[in-house]
């Protein structure tokens, strides 16, 4: 049971790790895709 | 954008570079603020909560500025958002221009052209005292009436008269745009050139009589600093500030940098005496906790680095570092410009690199985005502050300078050093001749740092490096550390589990030898067996190549690679030991300690040498516009880095260090 875990704990870091890599290398602007820069600014911040 | 977020006013605050912008917004806004990118370009949004009221608006910070004429991408952005063209950023409902009391003229050329947007405009009078300092008076009153608009005195390091702009920008909501001045038409010529004179008379005008000037000029006491600082002996003082910086590195976080080690070994040693002994401990105790231990362990250096790097740019120091660099610069055909690109690769060549687009000249460019990864960035101070810690003596030099500190000195001058030969040859061999720039830049006058400006900056900085680099780090970790672990023979346990049984006195031998042999039957350790020949030359073992090679994708990794990898060679799984204290305990097979000052001194000059971050090599690639840069740096820097490893590792060997 714990190997079974533990796998499925280093998969889910795999795939983490993967995607960030993925985003950081396909990405079109300077910021890797990571900023948020297409999100809009008073979106950013909680609403109330 | 959601109705909720169009109910919340928005407000751009505006001004000139070195107008104390961002002191103001800081103490606006406090720590409600966050940072992102305008989209499709590499200039920086700040905004945050202003509270007006009983209400709370939006607040963005927008670049500095001279001119709505952009000559920059800085410039275009802020016409852009101020025109309300910029999709991510909602159009300001008011206009809270920045003006410098000391420098008022050319404050108030940015501001005609603010005022012919037709928005409600707040005017903020800043440095009033640096004006008297001059001999200045400004009469904001007067001001006030010939411009229309209100105008309130602030000392935004000071927080005073923060109230009364909150008042004047409330009620400047919704009301009448600012009266323009109409001065474009004028601008223009009928061939279209623009004439810079027609504003700079308009302020003219406006400030007869409000600004009163004394009879001759006042020497002030920027200008009397700047005849030790700025002149002959300003760059040895420059550099001695910065060895001052680096001393301080080392002597005042090591405590708490210690703290948070021994913190996280009591919390391996707690998870480890709850949880059974099995592969779900070891990931816990060897991976995750020694991965974090690693991030933790290293941020006060890092938080202390950014607040040196933050106090020095508020107070003005910076500017003057910029202009001291010019001369030198110039004998390596770069200029004063490169000085910012350069220091910021300090931080991180990702934000470096991306600085060089205020270099006009493609050839200096190119030359500086080819030597900035090699400027000691943030990420390297962990490898070079664990082997300092552990193989340099603390021991004083001359009486006053920490040894430490000077090695750790030594290593950031090292890049510095190599830069100033592949510049000279880039240039000669790479890149075709061109006409030199002309550097001209402003230095602001001094001030002390706004504490809360310092602090805030170099939060945010230090939040946004653990919370980015640190998970990155992380799951690296834990990764390295089920390379380390699988696939675990039984057979392995099998057999110690018998010799234990007959030799109980051994028992402690035996552990430790049992370590190792899973150790050397997982797969990094057979991938670090095949390559271990390669580089045994610098005094490594396969350990030490494969924490190496797994920092390839980001060298913050490899102090938790090491953490992960010698704690799980160590005797007693799920014993969470110090990684200095590790790494002091390592052996060859035949028991000679692995790590000695010679293998540090090879380790770190690879690690300040080599190309190893992927996010530098995409920008690069961004920024250039073709991959033969990133090709061609990695190719250099890793080849460099063997060289100069084997040379450093062979040479301690002669001088009887390894």
């Amino acid at each position: 049971m714990q190997t079974l875990i533990t796998i499925a704990i280093l998969g889910v870091a795999a795939l983490y790790l993967g995607r960030r890599l993925f985003k950081r290398f396909s990405a079109k602007s300077s910021c890797g895709g990571a900023c948020g820069c297409k999100q809009d600014i008073a979106l950013r911040f909680r609403q109330r | 954008m959601s109705a909720s977020a169009e109910r919340r006013p928005c407000l751009a605050l505006v001004g000139n570079p070195n107008a104390g912008k961002t002191t103001l917004f800081n103490a606006l806004t406090g720590l409600s603020q966050h940072t992102g990118n305008y989209p499709g370009v590499t200039v920086e949004w700040h905004a945050g909560e202003w509270r007006l009221g009983d209400g709370e608006a939006l607040l963005v910070d927008l670049p500095g500025a001279y001119s709505l004429k952009p000559h920059s991408e800085d410039e275009a952005v802020v016409r852009d958002v101020l025109q309300g063209k910029v999709e991510t950023c909602p159009r300001p409902d008011v206009v809270v221009a920045l003006l410098d009391a000391s420098n008022l003229e050319r404050s108030l050329y940015l501001l005609s052209q603010v005022l012919e947007l037709g928005l409600p405009v707040v005017v903020a009078l800043n440095m009033v005292d640096v004006a008297a300092s001059k001999g200045l008076s400004v009469d904001a009153a007067k001001l006030s009436e010939r411009l229309c608009v209100p105008v309130c005195p602030i000392r935004a390091n000071r927080r005073q008269g923060l109230a009364a702009l909150a008042q004047a920008a409330q009620a400047a909501l919704g009301g009448r745009p600012a009266p323009r001045p109409d001065l474009w038409r004028q601008e223009h010529t009928p061939q279209g050139d623009v004439v810079v004179a027609t504003r700079y008379a308009w302020a003219r005008r406006v400030l007869a009589d409000v600004v009163e000037r004394p009879a001759t000029a006042v020497v002030t006491a920027s200008d009397r600093i700047d005849r030790v600082l700025a002149r002959r002996w300003g760059l040895l003082i420059f550099l001695a500030v910065v060895a001052l910086v680096f001393q301080g590195l080392f002597s005042w976080t090591q405590p708490l940098s210690d703290g948070i080690s021994s913190l996280v070994g009591s919390l391996g040693g707690w998870a480890g005496g709850w949880l059974p002994e099995g592969a779900l401990k070891s990931l816990l105790v060897d991976g995750a906790l020694a991965g974090a231990g690693a991030v933790l362990s290293f941020t006060p250096q890092i938080a202390l680095l950014f607040i040196f790097i933050a106090a020095l740019e508020d107070c003005g120091y910076m500017a003057r570092g910029a202009y001291l660099m010019d001369r030198f610069f110039s004998k390596l055909g770069l200029s004063g410009q490169s000085f910012i690109p350069l220091l910021s690769s300090f931080a991180c060549a990702v934000p470096g690199i991306m600085a060089t687009r205020t270099i006009g000249n493609r050839r200096e460019r190119l030359t500086v985005m080819l030597v900035a990864p090699l400027m000691s960035c943030s990420a390297r101070l962990p490898v070079y502050t664990v082997m300092i810690g552990a193989f340099v003596p603390a021991r004083k030099v001359a009486g006053l300078l920490n040894l430490q500190g000077l090695v750790l000195l030594a290593f950031y001058l090292l890049g510095i050093l190599v830069a100033i030969p592949v510049s000279l040859l880039a240039q000669r061999l790479l890149l075709r001749k061109a006409a030199p720039t002309l550097f001209v830049m402003e230095l602001p006058s001094y001030k002390w740092p706004d504490p809360r400006t310092v602090l805030i900056r170099s939060w945010l900085k230090a939040k946004a490096f653990v919370v980015t680099a640190g998970t990155f780090i992380f799951c690296i970790s834990i990764l390295v550390w089920g390379l380390a672990y699988f696939p675990h023979p039984e057979a392995i346990h099998q057999r110690y589990s018998a010799l234990q049984a007959a030799e109980p006195a051994q028992a402690g031998a035996l552990a430790a030898q049992e370590a190792g042999e899973y150790l050397r039957q997982s797969f990094i350790g057979r991938a670090g067996k095949a390559l271990e020949p390669a580089f045994t030359p610098l005094g490594w073992d396969w350990r030490i190549t494969m924490a190496a090679l797994a920092s390839f994708p980001a060298r913050e990794v490899v102090i938790a690679t090491l953490g992960t990898i010698f704690n799980v060679s160590e005797e007693g799984e799920g014993e969470h030991l110090k990684l200095s204290e590790s790494l002091r305990q390592a052996s060859w097979p035949d028991g000679r300690p692995l790590f000695n000052l010679g293998v540090a001194i090879s380790l770190m000059v690879f690690f300040g040498l080599c190309a190893q971050c992927a996010s530098t090599l995409v920008v690069l690639r961004q920024e250039s516009g073709s991959w033969a840069w990133p090709a061609l740096t990695f190719t250099y820097m890793t080849g460099l880095a063997y060289a100069c490893a084997l040379a450093a590792y062979q040479g301690s060997r002669a001088l009887g260090w390894a």
